[in-house]
């Protein structure tokens, strides 16, 4: 999975991945996201256009960074989820839990 | 019963990636949607993962995995190990709080198999766990 820096705007880093969120690549994500907060970025917008494939290891990930942000008065928004993706935040009560929007511009104006 | 396809390796997540596209190969020649495809993988990674971070503790075991074809003609997915007994029928169902300082860490990945598949089926077998997906 690539994790890729988009930009900034409203003091809220965008990240974009790419790839398979599986229990192979979930702890680099965790990792990237842990290195970013140690530098003081707190705010994310995820965009998971590109992810066709999420598994329990990915949400594990998602939930321990969401953890940390929370604590560090952070945010952490998805955008762009695709359905195979939108069904297993669904099924798991993550949508319900974590932000998502449909696209950047959206959760920007969200912010 | 028809066998389509097996591998068996050490289990170990860096051999995760081979039996999912095993998996994916031989449901994507049964002829199975794309979206299926990816639900098929997510929920045998599930299984795969607790063997490969529960089944075998200290020393390292393999894992089987076989793709069939069922008698009614339904994709089934048998993943074998001879690690310690563990039926996924006998865990509780994961917290889905929707606070994120209550929820806890882990827990989905027998949830996510039961909401994915069919059916899932466990025997014990020659002091191997057999786990079955019907699709």
């Amino acid at each position: 999975m690539e994790i890729i820096e988009v930009g900034k705007e409203k003091n809220t880093k965008i990240v974009s991945l790419k790839g398979r969120m599986d229990a192979v690549s979930a702890p680099d994500f965790e990792e990237k996201m842990g290195d970013w907060a140690d530098q003081g970025e707190t705010n994310f917008i995820i965009n998971l256009g590109e992810v066709d494939y999420m598994s329990s290891a990915g949400l594990r990930s998602i939930l321990i960074v969401a953890k940390n942000l929370k604590q560090q008065d952070g945010k952490l928004i998805f955008v762009n989820l695709r359905e195979e993706v939108s069904k297993i935040f669904r099924i798991s009560g993550f949508s319900s839990m974590i932000p998502t929007y449909e696209s950047v511009e959206i959760a920007l104006e969200q912010i | 019963m028809r066998l389509l396809s097996q591998l068996k390796l050490p289990a170990e997540i860096s051999n995760l990636r081979k039996f999912i596209e095993l998996v994916s190969r031989c449901a994507e020649e049964q002829g199975l949607s794309p979206e299926r495809i990816i639900e098929i993988g997510v929920a045998t990674e599930e299984v795969l993962v607790n063997i490969c971070n529960y089944a075998y503790q200290d020393q390292v075991g393999e894992v089987k995995v076989s793709c069939m074809l069922d008698d009614e003609s339904r994709f089934i997915i048998e993943i074998e190990d001879a690690g310690i007994p563990f039926d996924v029928h006998g865990l509780d169902a994961p917290d889905l709080t929707d606070d994120i300082d209550e929820r806890q860490v882990g827990g989905l990945g027998v949830f996510i198999i039961k909401e994915l598949v069919e059916d899932v089926q466990y025997r014990r077998e020659d002091n191997k766990n057999i786990l079955k997906l019907v699709t």
